[in-house]
């Protein structure tokens, strides 16, 4: 991992067209960066993305056969304000 | 821009993720699908990836994915105003195109499953690309909303 130090106003480019410029250190300790990248490139707070990542990851991997046909009956269920809804799965395994 | 949907099933197409899906590495190309089967309205669909899926812990998982929801029959007022950034990675000219996806987390019992609308996946039905938004929001608004309880019936609520 590449670390430099900076003082306010001065910049940091990433290939041709990344631009990271400190603007200003805070009495908290906080720094406020400027970042100017292409429109197609996501510039996100790194605990953000992990916390989505993280979420992302539970929905993907809590997910059975039956699970499925519960959700897509429940759906059904939902759409049409029906007070028929599927039974749910037992609870075991999580 | 602000999008909404009023989708009431889902449509099966492939749709591909330019700069990646949070949390699942290596996937980019996935399978939209409606869930339960049938001509009658469901708001769920499966989301799977057409991709393996590499771990940070060295594994690799091919057909996995996630459940989704389309919001607008859950959540008819949410709207999502997406930024430059969005538009520019789902080549998205006209709104009408935009269609407002919530993962879904699948708990037991089933009234405790939830849908993610921090941060919702906007997909271009036209140019069959997608991108999970992320908004650029305080971190004490993500607990509100990324475990939105779903808004069951009342025999299960």
């Amino acid at each position: 991992m590449l670390t430099l130090t900076r003082s306010v106003g001065e910049r940091i480019m990433i290939g041709d067209d990344i631009v990271i410029e400190v603007r200003a250190i805070l009495d908290n300790h906080q720094v406020r960066i400027a970042i100017q990248a292409p429109r197609q490139v996501p510039v996100h707070r790194a605990e953000l993305l992990e916390a989505i990542s993280k979420e992302n990851r539970d929905a993907a991997t809590a997910v059975t056969v039956g699970d499925e046909e519960m959700l897509g009956a429940l759906g059904q269920a939902v759409a049409e304000g029906s007070p028929e809804a599927p039974a749910a799965p037992g609870s075991e395994g999580r | 821009m602000s999008a909404t949907t009023a989708l009431r099933v889902l449509p099966a197409m492939a749709v591909s993720f330019p700069v990646g899906f949070p949390g699942l590495p290596g996937a980019h190309r996935f399978q939209l699908g409606p869930l339960g089967g049938g001509d009658r309205p469901n708001p769920f669909g499966r989301l799977t990836s057409l991709e393996p899926v590499c771990f940070s812990d060295g594994r690799v998982v091919h057909g996995i994915g996630v459940n989704v929801s389309t919001t607008g029959i859950l959540w008819p007022d949410l709207s999502v105003d997406i930024d430059d950034n969005a538009e520019a990675i789902l080549e998205l000219e006209d709104v009408g195109d935009a269609v407002v996806l919530a993962v879904v987390t699948l708990r037991h019992p089933v009234e405790a499953s939830t849908a993610n609308l921090f941060a919702p996946i906007i997909i271009n039905v036209r140019r069959g690309l997608g991108v999970q938004f992320v908004p650029n929001a305080p971190e004490a608004t993500v607990g509100r909303y990324i475990h939105t309880p779903l808004p069951l019936p009342p025999s299960l609520s």
